[in-house]
């Protein structure tokens, strides 16, 4: 037998195989305040799914399936093909809410965790919960679901219909155990076993029944239309904009019909895979085109919102590339970040085919090879939806994306480990692009191990100079691959800020802000530099087409050299002339300029007025007018010229 | 309490029932818990899909694309497909599975030799009962666990019918998971014209036959299950149901004679044309119930475009009760697509492309005569093969073993019913 410490519900379970009668169970919690989680405490309809999927990441599941019934949503199914529930780990789960086994010794007993790593899942993934509250996140969708899990080789399955408690009614307390503590009960579970063929099949459902009317509303954004509906109704015509993208409305005399067919960016023939790329392209595609439509809630019902929002936090795969494995093209410049509060981001350059994460030996997402989790909701796969490459382009003066990468590992070595919170280690990545699309992709996301709570933060975890402009440039990402969790909340969907961890971030993360601001602009000076000496150098182009028109006009075919003498080499004007070419010193040819600075522009306009003066000289010369004068009056009478041009052009 | 107090929003916020536990499921045993389902099961379906996937297979293999409609060679027939090929899509089907999936459990076994991969989605209305549902979800979970079956397989609580709207869920649903390479009409009750039950299967049918005509490029299959139960027919909606036959009565001699010579002179009227259904005995009923039934699919296939030839394969049928007699119709029917080939009549081009036949409607319209003719009777099949009977009750001991159900309890039962 597996489990060394079996117990009574665990051994009950196993029973029904034979009795066949189910068992029932009170849900049961150690603590008053965890009692309260089981009402709920997420926001979103999305939160609870995305719990479900880490549960199914934390049970090595190479695959998740979410069936929802969109846009009726009668019941949500989540299938993973994990390692499923032993009774053992079905009783902990039952008897201890918000007391998770994982990362805890009594974890590998379990099997829910690495022998000799509780940090760990079995097959070596890092683990996401802890808490053990996140399967009672369902109760955002419905007070009852079903979890139906089988363990490999087991020849079982269990099956748990589980109802949670009442709402109105305060806690009831139960039997006082021999220590006298006291549990408190949730919700009741009624539990059996169904006979399975000993086969290599594992995996959990959960089964989401009788979903609350609200979160159905939620998530078939019934709130848009009925607002859509009134306006016509009084108003004639709609004010708010339909999604330009919903899954349908489901119709409100015949919930088995739809009252509105779903427009989505994919149809039904298009593979998985291919279905949420034509969503990402549509979603870019769209912001391109119009302002209205750079934020996903404008385009994307609420349906189409959370599939977004949880491609953004479940540990998947980018859609293209990791950012660590881009490699130089020209597209793209690379930075490396500094660690220190007055260090600067260099330049990190690297060679053809060579990526970051060679050059720097970066590692996340520290998955084990050939490890793979894949999630698929209605058909669609889910990938991290955040691009690099193929960047919008706008009028700014950078329009090359800039990647900053930075790595940090801070061991707090000199404080004690009750105060720091130990050991501090993460990799990120800050990209600055024209134009991050869609809006929602603006700010920074924090992922412990490989997942997250919450999309991007938009203040940048407090970012307080106003670089509003550049900010919102900006998409970030965090990935801790040690440290910070004790600083996540409850419903994993915000930090306690005072945990030192969590400030180290913010400094760090500010300190990287600041960096990014100060290479762009070194770099749109550059830029702009190099710009403004493209345009003059057409300009002169231009100038010296028009010259040699003329002079051709006067039948002459070479057009004669003027060279422009510096100062320090007016000696070898003489030598020049013999030669046969006319020379100007700059000197006395220009108008004298008063103590411009050095800029660009002012540069530039001085390669303009050399190229004038350059042109005038030929034309006299054609015109047989320079002959007759001494050379010193040929630069005085150009520079005469040149100063009336000027006068004209202030 | 004042009525003007009283509001209306509690509705869209709290539900009205308590959420209530389901139980496992008792072992009550059901008519298609019969050995003879387990026939229908093996010897029908499984066997006929078996044959199709061997032709999706062999035509994966091969280079020259020969035409789904050439009859294949005998020789071809039991060619066999060397080992490790699989077929290179999955295998999808629409079916109406009951609450333990058997027969989709059923067919996984027998397909294993082909390796294919099976995506499914089943109707299932019943979910909507608590009881029922968990049951469904226990089984649709194992049944979606099997290796070789598509995890996001699903049962959705809808009835088959729904899909005639092309606005239902239901529609959505079979958009989603189609174009089907199979269509598994297990039907608790009956397609046929009936005084009794009102059908909406015909509308339904036919806006599947729309979808999978549009979408499909290979052959697929139907199975149609119904009963029966002559005594309640429906005259008016059967003489409906029989006109393209009579068209054929009318138009082509050879037809006329051989569906004569199984029908008594007085079914037919005077012109030798018209079936006068109240002078059919129960077995002429189901006979020409089979040619009706195919007739309108033949019909349906040769209207659309491009055309799909509709064939009667192998039929069953068995009786469910003698007095009042009732029957159990088991009808698999089998869509070819007809893609003309372009052909040059100039002759600049050197190439020789044989044009394909056109295929006649009569011609598949005597074709189905003699397969109706040919529609096996289980029970009789059955007591004649002793062997066969009891692999049969063996084979459904194991699966609804499968299922879950209790294998001693099971023999008991029918053995009981057998006796
Ligand atoms: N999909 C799943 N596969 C296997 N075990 C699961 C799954 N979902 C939940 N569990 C079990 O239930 C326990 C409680 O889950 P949860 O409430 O999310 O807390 P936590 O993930 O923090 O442990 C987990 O520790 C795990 O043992
Ligand atoms: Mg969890």
């Amino acid at each position: 037998m597996k489990s060394p410490a079996q117990s009574p519900l665990a051994q009950q379970i196993r029973e029904t195989k034979q009795t066949r009668v189910p068992v029932e169970a009170s849900l049961k919690t150690d603590d008053r305040i965890l009692a309260r989680i089981t009402d709920g405490i997420y926001r979103q309809p999305s939160s609870a799914l995305r719990e479900l999927i880490s549960n199914a990441y934390d049970a090595d599941a190479t695959e998740v399936v979410i069936l929802t019934d969109a846009p009726r949503f009668s019941t949500i199914t989540i299938r993973d093909n994990g390692l499923g529930l032993t009774p053992e780990s079905l009783e902990h789960l039952i008897e201890h809410i918000g007391g998770s086994a994982k990362r805890t010794l009594a974890g590998a007993d379990l099997e829910v965790t690495k022998r000799g790593d509780p940090t760990k899942s079995p097959g070596g993934r890092k683990l996401i919960g802890k808490l053990g509250i996140g399967l009672f996140s369902v109760a955002q969708f419905t007070r009852h679901f079903l979890v139906i899990t089988k363990t490999r080789g087991d020849r079982f399955r269990t099956v748990a219909d589980i109802t949670l408690g009442p709402v109105n009614q305060d806690e009831r307390l139960i039997d006082p155990k021999a220590n006298g503590e006291s549990q408190i009960e949730r919700g009741h579970a009624r539990i059996w076993t169904e006979p399975a063929p000993k086969d290599e099949s594992q995996g959990t459902e959960v089964k989401l029944l009788d979903l609350l009317p609200r979160t159905r509303d939620e998530l078939a954004s019934v709130d848009l239309w009925a607002r859509i509906d009134f306006e016509i109704e009084n108003e004639g015509r709609a004010l708010t904009r339909a999604p330009y993208f919903h899954i349908g409305r489901i119709s409100r005399k015949n919930p088995d019909e739809l009252e509105l067919p779903p427009r989505l960016p994919w149809n039904e023939t298009h593979e998985a895979r291919e279905k949420f790329e034509m969503f990402l392209q549509s979603v870019r595609v769209l912001a391109d085109e119009d302002k209205a439509l750079v934020d996903i809630e404008a385009v994307c019902d609420r349906y189409l919102q959370t599939l977004w929002t949880l491609s953004l936090t479940a540990p998947l795969d980018y859609v293209d590339n990791h950012p660590f494995d881009l490699s130089p093209d020209g597209e793209l410049l690379f930075f490396q970040l500094a660690n220190k509060t007055k260090g600067q981001a260099e330049p990190l350059r690297l060679k053809l085919g060579e990526t970051p994460r060679k050059r720097l030996n970066l590692k996340t997402p520290y998955l084990s090879k050939g490890d793979t989790f894949e999630v698929f909701i209605d058909g669609v796969q889910l990938f991290r939806p955040i691009v690099f490459r193929e960047q919008p382009k706008t009028q700014s003066a950078v329009s090359t994306p800039l990647a900053f990468i930075g790595r940090c590992r801070e061991e707090f070595e000199k404080k004690p480990v009750d105060l720091s919170g130990g050991k501090l280690d993460f990799e990120a990545y800050l990209f600055w692009t024209p134009k991050v699309i869609p809006t929602q992709h603006q700010g920074v996301m924090i992922r412990v191990g490989n997942a997250a709570g919450v999309p991007f933060d938009r203040t940048f975890m407090g970012y307080q100079v106003s670089e509003q402009t550049r900010l919102r440039q900006i998409t970030a990402e965090v990935f801790v691959s040690e440290g910070l969790d004790g600083a996540i909340n409850l419903d994993r969907e915000s930090f306690n800020y005072a945990h030192p961890h969590y400030q180290f971030l913010v400094k760090w993360l500010h300190s990287a802000i600041r960096q990014l601001t100060n290479r762009h602009k070194e770099v749109g000076k550059e830029l702009r530099g190099k710009r403004l000496l493209e345009k003059g150098a057409k300009a002169l182009r231009k100038l010296d087409l028009l010259v040699e028109q003329k002079v051709k006009a006067r039948g002459i075919e070479d057009v004669p050299e003027i060279v422009l003498l510096e100062r320090s080499d007016e000696k070898s004007a003489s030598g020049l002339r013999r030669e046969g070419k006319i020379v100007l010193r700059k000197r006395l040819a220009l108008p004298a300029r008063k103590g411009e600075k050095q800029t660009n522009a002012a540069l530039q306009s001085l390669a303009f007025l050399e190229g004038k003066a350059v042109a005038i000289g030929q034309i006299l010369h054609a015109w047989g007018l320079l002959e007759v004068l001494s050379f010193e009056d040929q630069e005085i009478l150009i520079q005469d010229i040149l100063e009336i041009l000027m006068a004209d052009a202030e | 309490m004042m009525k003007d107090e009283e509001s209306d929003f509690v509705d869209e916020i709290v539900q009205s029932k308590l959420p209530q536990h389901t139980s496992p499921a008792r072992d009550d045993f059901q008519p298609w818990h019969k050995v003879r389902k387990q026939f229908i099961r093996e010897k029908q379906w499984n066997l006929l899909v078996s044959e199709m996937v061997r032709r999706y297979l062999k035509r994966q293999l091969q280079t020259d694309t020969t035409d789904w409609l050439a009859d294949e060679e005998e020789s071809d027939r039991s060619s066999e497909i060397p080992e490790g090929v699989i077929l290179d899509r999955p295998l999808r089907c629409l079916v109406i599975p009951g609450d333990d999936l058997l027969d989709l459990r059923s067919l996984y076994k027998d397909t294993r030799p082909f390796n294919c991969y099976i995506k499914y989605l089943g109707f299932n209305q019943g979910q909507g009962s608590d009881q029922k549902r968990t049951r469904v979800d226990v089984a649709n979970n194992e049944v979606t666990s099997l290796k070789e079956v598509a995890s996001n397989s699903t049962v959705a609580p809808d009835q088959f019918q729904s899909i005639a709207s092309t606005k239902s869920q239901a529609y959505r649903y079979m958009k989603d998971y189609g174009p089907f390479h199979v269509v598994n009409l297990d039907l608790c009750d009956s397609l046929f014209p009936s005084l009794t039950v009102d059908a909406k299967y015909y509308s339904a049918i036919h806006r599947l036959a729309e979808y999978q005509m549009k979408s499909q490029t290979v052959p697929w299959l139907l199975f149609i299950t119904t009963q029966i139960e002559p005594s309640q027919v429906s005259v008016p909606d059967f003489s409906k149901m029989c006109t393209p036959t009579q068209h054929n009565l009318r138009a082509h001699p050879d037809f006329a004679e051989r569906l004569a010579s199984v029908l008594p002179p007085e079914a037919l009227q005077d012109d030798g044309a018209i079936v006068v259904i109240s002078q059919l005995n129960d077995e002429q009923m189901i006979f020409v119930f089979g040619v009706a039934l195919g007739k309108w699919l033949i019909s349906l296939g040769a209207t659309s475009s491009p055309t799909w030839v509709v064939e009667m394969l192998r039929s069953y049928r068995y009786a469910i009760r003698r007095d009042p007699f009732v029957e159990m119709l088991s009808l698999a029917f089998q869509f070819l697509p007809k893609f003309s080939p372009p052909i040059d009549k100039t002759g600049l081009s050197k190439l020789f492309v044989s044009a394909s036949q056109p295929s006649s409607e009569l011609d598949s319209a005597l074709k189905l005569l003699t397969a109706v003719g040919k529609i096996g009777d289980v029970d009789l099949l059955l007591k004649a093969d002793p062997d066969l009977c009891s692999a049969m009750e063996k084979a459904s001991a194991d699966l609804l073993e499968s299922a879950g159900y209790d294998r001693e309890r099971y023999l008991e039962w029918q053995g009981r019913y057998y006796d």
